[in-house]
C-alpha cells in the first residue's frame, strides 16, 4: 500500500482532530477539578460563619475525625479494638469518632503529596521536618493555620509544649503546626565495645573528639585480626564529624552559634579536619575498605566486628542504651549536644489539613490528647490485657507502670511523640519514667539556637539546591568513610563543585533571608 | 478447530544439537546461581549474613525468616486471593482488549489504523503522571480501595498492543479475504479465524499480562489503604522497605528503633522474594503448552 | 463503498473498548504534561497554578553532571537494544531447534532472574562481588592474586551492567521471538530441506526474515525509550557506590539523587519530560526513515 500524499493529509488531519478532541475532554474534566479543589477561601474563613463556631453548639454534631500517620510497625492488627477503646471516650468527650489511616513507610511520601493533591478531605495528619514536610506542606498550601483554634479549643496543648518549640513551626506570623514532645537534642555519643575496653585498659571517658579515638583504634588494628576498629558506613560514622556548634540551615549551609555568620560547611576548618582524620584511619586500615557501600548500620553495629561505634540515638551514662540496642555489653562516652534547633523541635508534629471538614472537633481531639492520660496511653500502648498488663497502680493512678508486648508478639504501637505528649507517657519497657525525666531535662537545659524560628524558604533557589543535593549524595558516603583516593585533592575538587553547582547562590539567599528574619524578630 | 503442524522431525544427537545445550546449560547455570544464593540466604540466620557473608549452603540452617512472615497467614493468603484474582481477571480482560485493539490496527485495509496506532503510542511515552491518574482515580471515578482499581489502569498499553500487532500481521491476507467472501462479519472472522491461529501470540500475550499483574506493587501503593485488597509483591516492598527505614542513621537516631522491635531481616527480605516469585514458576509451563507450531498455509486453501 | 464502510465500522466496533479504556485512563489525565511548566500549589490544583515557563527544568542542565549521565544513559541504552535483540533472536532461533521438553525446561529457568527484583539481585550479585566474601575475590586470592575492589572500580561496571541486564531479559524477550518463529508456516522449512538448505542457512533466508518486521518494531520502541533507564539495575546492582558514578550514573539515578530530599513534584515531572520528547522525536525520526524502506515494518 503505497503512501500517496492525500493520505497522508487525511492522517495528519484525524491525528490533529483526535487529539483536540482528546483535549477538550481533558480541559473539561479539569476545570472541573479545579473548582472542585478550595481555592484562597479556606475553612478557617469560612469558620466564623458556621454556627457551630458559637459557644455550646461545637459538639452537637457526630463527625467522624481522621488521622493519617505513617505505620509505626508492620503488625498494627489490633486497630479496631484500639479504636474502639479510645472512642468510647472521644465520642463522650466529644461527640466524635477517631480512625487512624496508617499508611506504610513504602509510600508514606507519595501518599500524602497525592492525597493532598486530589484535595482529599481529612483532618490530623503527622508531620516533620523530613518527612511529609512542613516546610513543603505550608508552601503548597496544604496545612491550616492554628492560632485561633489554640486558643479556643487547644488549653492543654498551649500549657504542655516547650514555649520555644512554637517558633520552629510558625510561618509567616501563623503557628502551622503542634511540635511533639520529643528528645530536642539527643546527645552523640561513642560507643565502645566493653570487653575490647577492658582488654586493653582504655581510657574511654577521656575521649573528647574523633582525633583521640586514635590510639586505641591502633590498638585494634594490631592485636585484633578479625575486628574492624571503626565503624563506617554509607550514612553513619563516628559520632562528632558533625559540628555541634554549627545549626544547619539547608544542607550545606550552617549558621555558627558561636559568631552568628553563616557560612558553607565545608569550608569550617574543624570539618575539613575531621574527615581528614576519618580519612587517616580509612588509609590506616581502621575502616572497611568497602565501608563506602555498606548502608546497614544497625546491622553491622549488632554484628559485634567492630570496637568502637556511635550512639542508637541519645547517650546513657551507663551505656544501657546502646548495650540494648546492640545486644553486647558497651561502654559509652559523651561526644556532645548538639544545639536545639527548628528541625530537632519538629522532628514529630501533627497539623490539620486545609481540607479538613470539622477542625475545631480535630483540635478538640488533639487537646483531649494532650490532657487525658488514659486516652493518650490507649492510643499508644493499646488495649489493657491485649496489649499491655499493668504491673503497678491502675489505669486511674496518675503514674502507673505497665509491661507492654514487644517483638514478635507485638500487635499495636504508636510512638507517645507521634501523639504529642510524650512526657504523659506510662513507666514502661518502652521508656522508663527516669528515662522521660531525663530527656526532658535535656530538653530544658538544652541550648536553643540563635537561629530557632528561622525557617528557610527554598523555592527561590530549588534549582541550585537539587544540584548541590546530587553532588552532596555522591560525596556523603565517601567523606564519611574517608575512601577517597587523595583527600586535599577530592576535598577542594568538592568544594568547587559546589560551587559550580550554585552554592554560593544558596549561599546569599540564605544570608538575605536570615538578615530580614532577624530584622523582623529584634 | 486448530490443526497442529506436521511434527519436526525426531531431532538427532548431532554435534551442533549437544553444542545448543551446552550453551543453554550455562546460560541457565547463571540463571540458577543467583537464585541459589537467595534460598540459601533465606535459611540463614540473620547474624551469620554479616559475619560470614554469603553462601549457598548456610552455617546456620534456620527458618526464622519463613516463620515471620507467615506468622499471619491470614494476610499472606488474602495477598495471595487478592494477587490471583486481579490476575486472571485483568488478563483475561485485558487481553480481549488490546487484541481486538491491536488486530484492528494490523488489518491493511483499515483506515484507521495509523491514526489509532500512533493514539496508543504516544500514551507510550507521555504520561500526565501520578497526581492527574490519581485524582482521576480517586476523585473522578471513586475507585480507592476497589479492586477495580487494580485492573483497570493496565488493561490496554501501548507496549502489549504494540505487540500483538507485530504478531497479527503475519496472518496472510489470503485468509482474511476468504472468510470476507464468504460473508462473516468483522467479529467473526476475529473470534473464529484469527484467534485460533494465534496461539502463540496468544500464550505470550497472556504471559505477559499475568507477569504484569502478579508483580504490580503500584497500583497498591496509589489505590489502596485496606489490608485485604494488598496484593503480594506489595507485600515484599512493604517489608524491604519498613527495613530500609528502619536500619537507616535517622531511625536509629531519633529512637525510632527500640529494643524488641521487629526489624525485618536479611533474611526475610529473600525469603520474601521467594514466596512471591514461586508460585508464578510453577504456572509458567500452562502458558508452554500453546507455544505450537502455526498452520500449514496448505491447511486454508481449498 | 457501502461495504468499506462496514468493514471500518466492523473493525472499529472491535477496537472501541480499548479506544474508550485509553482516552479514560491514558488521555484524560494528560493534562499532567502542564506540571512541569508550572509551580504546583495544592489548593490551586495543576490548572491554575502560576506559570513558571521552563524554570523547572534548570536543574537538568545547569552543572557538570549532565554531560555524564546523558553519555551514559544513551550508550547502555544503545547496547541494550542491539546486544539484547541480537542475543534474543539468537536464543529463540536456538531453542527452535529443540524438542519440546528442552525447550520446556530452558525457557522456565531462563525466565528465572525476571522474576528477581533489582534489590534482591543486586544482594546476590554481591556474593559474586563483595570485597571480602564474593565467589570472585575468593577465587582470586586462592590463586595468588590480588583481591578487587569491584564496588570501587568504575571500569569493570558496563560490562557487568550489561551482563546483567542481558541476564534478567532475556528470557523475556526471548519468548517473544520464539512465539513470532511458531508463527512462521512450517512448510517454508520443508520447502527449503528439499532443497538441501542447511539448518543456519534456514534460520538465515527464512526464520530471521519473516520474524524482521518484529524485530524492526520492537526496536523503534526501544529507541523512544532511550532516554529512560531501569533505575532498579543502576541503583541496586552497583549499591548505589558513588565511587561508580563516572560509568553508572544515568539520568534517572541523577534525577533520583537532586530531587528525593526537595520533593518537588514539578522538577520530577520536568525530568520526565525531557527523557519523553527525546525518545519521542528519535522514534518519529526513525520511523520515517523505516517507512521509506519498508512500510510494512513501520510503527504507525
Amino acid at each position: 500500500m503505497s503512501t500517496t500524499k492525500k493520505s497522508v493529509t487525511k492522517r495528519v488531519a484525524t491525528g490533529t482532530s483526535a487529539i483536540l478532541a482528546a483535549m477538550m475532554l481533558v480541559v473539561g474534566c479539569s476545570t472541573q477539578e479545579a473548582e472542585t479543589s478550595d481555592p484562597v477561601n479556606t475553612p478557617a474563613a469560612t469558620e466564623q460563619n458556621k454556627p457551630e463556631a458559637e459557644a455550646g453548639n461545637e459538639t452537637e454534631q457526630f463527625v467522624k475525625l481522621s488521622w493519617y500517620m505513617p505505620k509505626p510497625i508492620d503488625n498494627m492488627k489490633d486497630q479496631e479494638a484500639v479504636e474502639a477503646e479510645a472512642n468510647k471516650i472521644i465520642k463522650e468527650q466529644l461527640n466524635a469518632e477517631l480512625h487512624l489511616n496508617l499508611i506504610d513507610n513504602a509510600g508514606w511520601e507519595d501518599k500524602m503529596k497525592l492525597i493532598s493533591a486530589a484535595g482529599e478531605p481529612y483532618d490530623i495528619v503527622f508531620t516533620t521536618f523530613a518527612s511529609n514536610r512542613i516546610n513543603d506542606n505550608v508552601q503548597k498550601g496544604a496545612f491550616l493555620p492554628l492560632d485561633e483554634l489554640l486558643e479556643k479549643y487547644g488549653q492543654n496543648i498551649l500549657a504542655k509544649v516547650d514555649p520555644r518549640a512554637w517558633k520552629a513551626v510558625t510561618y509567616k506570623g501563623k503557628i502551622m503546626a503542634i511540635p511533639a514532645q520529643t528528645p530536642y537534642s539527643p546527645a552523640g555519643a561513642h560507643v565502645f565495645k566493653k570487653d575490647m575496653v577492658e582488654k586493653y585498659g582504655f581510657d574511654y571517658k577521656s575521649v573528647k573528639s574523633i582525633q583521640d579515638l586514635e590510639p586505641f583504634l591502633a590498638e585494634i588494628k594490631k592485636n585484633e585480626p578479625d575486628m574492624i576498629p571503626l565503624l563506617a558506613t554509607a550514612n553513619g560514622t563516628a559520632s562528632g564529624i558533625t559540628l555541634y556548634d554549627y545549626t544547619t540551615i539547608t544542607p550545606g549551609i550552617s549558621y555558627s552559634e558561636k559568631d552568628g555568620s553563616i557560612v558553607k560547611i565545608l569550608d569550617v576548618p574543624q570539618n575539613k579536619e575531621n574527615y581528614k582524620t576519618i580519612h587517616e584511619f580509612y588509609k590506616k586500615g581502621y575502616i572497611a575498605k568497602d565501608a563506602a557501600i555498606k548502608t546497614d548500620y544497625l546491622a553491622e553495629a549488632k554484628s559485634g566486628k567492630y570496637a568502637v561505634m556511635r550512639d542508637s540515638g541519645g547517650y546513657t551514662e551507663d551505656g544501657s542504651k546502646s548495650t540494648a540496642t546492640y545486644g553486647f555489653p558497651t561502654v559509652e562516652t559523651l561526644s556532645g549536644y548538639p544545639t536545639i534547633s527548628t528541625n530537632s523541635m519538629t522532628s514529630a508534629a501533627s497539623a490539620i489539613s486545609a481540607t479538613s471538614k470539622n477542625p475545631e472537633r480535630a483540635m478538640m481531639l488533639l487537646n483531649l490528647i494532650w490532657g487525658d492520660k488514659y486516652l493518650l496511653n490507649t492510643l499508644a500502648y493499646g488495649v489493657e490485657g491485649k496489649n499491655y498488663t499493668f504491673k503497678s497502680g491502675t489505669a486511674q493512678d496518675n503514674d502507673p507502670t505497665i509491661e507492654a508486648t514487644s517483638g514478635s508478639e507485638q500487635t499495636w504501637a504508636i510512638w507517645h511523640n507521634w501523639l504529642g505528649p510524650l512526657w504523659d507517657q506510662w513507666d514502661s519497657n518502652w521508656n522508663s519514667t527516669a528515662a522521660l525525666q531525663a530527656m526532658k531535662a535535656n530538653n530544658d537545659n538544652g541550648q536553643a539556637s540563635g537561629i530557632l524560628g528561622f525557617i528557610f524558604n527554598s523555592e527561590p533557589v530549588k534549582n541550585e539546591i537539587a544540584q548541590v543535593s546530587a553532588i552532596q549524595k555522591e560525596s556523603t558516603p565517601i567523606l564519611t568513610t574517608g575512601s577517597m583516593t587523595d583527600f586535599e585533592q577530592y576535598y577542594t575538587d568538592l568544594q568547587q563543585r559546589m560551587v559550580d553547582a550554585g552554592m554560593d547562590k544558596i549561599l546569599a539567599e540564605a544570608q538575605k533571608q536570615f538578615d530580614a528574619w532577624k530584622a523582623e524578630n529584634s | 478447530m486448530t490443526t497442529e503442524a506436521a511434527t519436526l522431525p525426531k531431532p538427532k544427537a548431532t554435534p551442533g544439537k549437544l553444542f545448543i545445550h551446552l550453551i543453554f546449560i550455562v546460560m541457565c547455570a547463571a540463571c540458577i546461581f543467583p537464585f541459589l544464593v537467595i534460598i540459601g540466604t533465606s535459611v540463614q540466620s540473620e547474624g551469620d549474613i554479616v559475619k560470614y557473608g554469603y553462601s549457598v549452603i548456610p552455617k546456620n540452617f534456620t527458618f526464622d525468616a519463613y516463620r515471620v512472615i507467615l506468622h499471619d497467614p491470614t494476610m499472606l493468603l488474602r495477598s495471595y486471593g487478592v494477587t490471583i484474582l486481579t490476575t486472571v481477571v485483568g488478563s483475561l480482560v485485558g487481553m480481549w482488549v488490546t487484541t481486538t485493539y491491536a488486530y484492528a490496527i494490523s488489518r491493511k485495509d483499515y483506515r484507521l489504523r495509523s491514526f489509532l496506532a500512533f493514539f496508543i503510542f504516544f500514551t507510550m511515552l507521555f504520561h500526565g503522571g501520578m497526581v492527574p491518574s490519581y485524582i482521576l482515580m480517586v476523585k473522578w471515578l471513586g475507585l480507592k480501595n476497589n479492586i477495580l482499581a487494580l485492573i483497570l489502569p493496565y488493561l490496554i498499553s501501548g507496549w502489549f498492543v504494540m505487540l500483538m500487532k507485530g504478531f497479527l500481521q503475519t496472518i496472510p491476507d489470503a485468509l482474511i479475504e476468504s472468510a470476507k467472501i464468504d460473508g462473516a462479519s468483522e467479529l467473526r472472522i476475529f473470534a473464529q479465524i484469527v484467534l485460533p491461529i494465534s496461539k502463540p501470540a496468544l500464550a505470550t500475550l497472556g504471559l505477559f499480562f499475568a507477569l504484569q499483574y502478579w508483580n504490580d506493587w503500584w497500583l497498591t501503593l496509589l489505590y489502596v489503604e485496606k489490608d485485604p485488597l494488598i496484593k503480594l509483591q506489595y507485600l515484599l516492598i512493604r517489608v524491604l522497605k519498613n527495613m530500609e527505614y528502619l536500619n537507616s542513621a535517622e531511625a536509629i537516631e531519633y529512637g525510632l528503633v527500640k529494643p524488641g522491635m521487629m526489624v525485618p531481616s536479611l533474611s526475610a527480605r529473600m525469603a520474601m522474594c521467594i514466596l512471591a516469585a514461586g508460585p508464578m514458576l510453577l504456572v509458567f509451563p500452562l502458558f508452554q503448552k500453546f507455544f505450537v507450531q502455526g498452520l500449514t498455509v496448505g491447511s486454508i486453501k481449498g | 463503498m457501502l461495504r468499506m464502510m462496514k468493514k471500518n465500522a466492523g473493525l472499529s466496533m472491535l477496537a472501541l473498548p480499548g479506544f474508550l479504556l485509553i482516552i479514560i485512563f491514558n488521555y484524560v489525565p494528560l493534562y499532567g504534561l502542564l506540571l512541569p511548566f508550572k509551580s504546583y500549589r495544592y489548593n490551586l490544583g495543576i490548572w491554575n497554578s502560576p506559570w513558571v515557563g521552563f524554570e523547572n527544568f534548570g536543574f537538568l542542565f545547569r552543572g557538570d553532571v549532565l554531560y555524564r549521565v546523558l553519555r551514559n544513559t544513551l550508550l547502555y541504552n544503545l547496547t541494550f537494544i542491539v546486544l539484547g535483540t541480537t542475543l534474543s533472536v539468537i536464543v529463540a532461533l536456538l531453542l527452535y531447534e529443540l524438542s519440546r521438553r528442552f525447550v520446556k525446561a530452558y525457557q522456565t529457568i531462563l525466565f528465572i532472574p525476571y522474576f528477581i527484583s533489582w534489590v534482591v539481585a543486586g544482594f546476590a550479585f554481591r556474593s559474586l562481588f563483595d570485597m571480602e566474601y564474593g565467589v570472585i575475590n575468593r577465587l582470586l586470592m586462592t590463586m595468588g592474586e590480588e583481591p578487587i575492589l569491584w564496588y570501587s572500580e568504575p571500569k569493570y561496571w558496563p560490562y557487568i551492567i550489561v551482563i546483567a541486564a542481558v541476564w534478567k531479559g532475556l528470557g523475556y524477550s526471548s519468548v517473544i521471538y520464539y512465539a513470532a518463529l511458531m508463527g512462521i508456516d512450517s512448510e517454508y522449512y520443508d520447502a527449503a530441506k528439499i532443497d538441501g538448505a542447511s539448518k543456519l542457512r534456514q534460520a538465515f533466508s527464512i526464520s530471521v526474515p519473516i520474524i524482521k518486521p518484529m524485530i524492526v518494531m520492537l526496536v523503534i520502541l526501544q529507541i523512544g525509550s532511550i532516554c529512560y533507564s531501569d533505575f532498579g539495575l543502576f541503583y541496586n546492582v552497583t549499591l548505589n557506590s558513588s565511587l561508580l558514578y563516572s560509568t553508572t550514573d544515568v539520568i534517572d539515578t541523577f534525577v533520583y539523587r537532586s530531587l528525593i530530599d526537595l520533593g518537588d513534584i514539578g522538577m520530577a515531572s520536568a525530568a520526565g519530560f525531557f527523557q519523553s520528547i527525546v525518545g519521542f522525536c528519535l522514534v518519529l525520526a526513525t520511523n520515517t526513515i523505516v517507512k521509506k524502506i519498508n512500510p510494512e515494518n513501520s510503527l504507525f
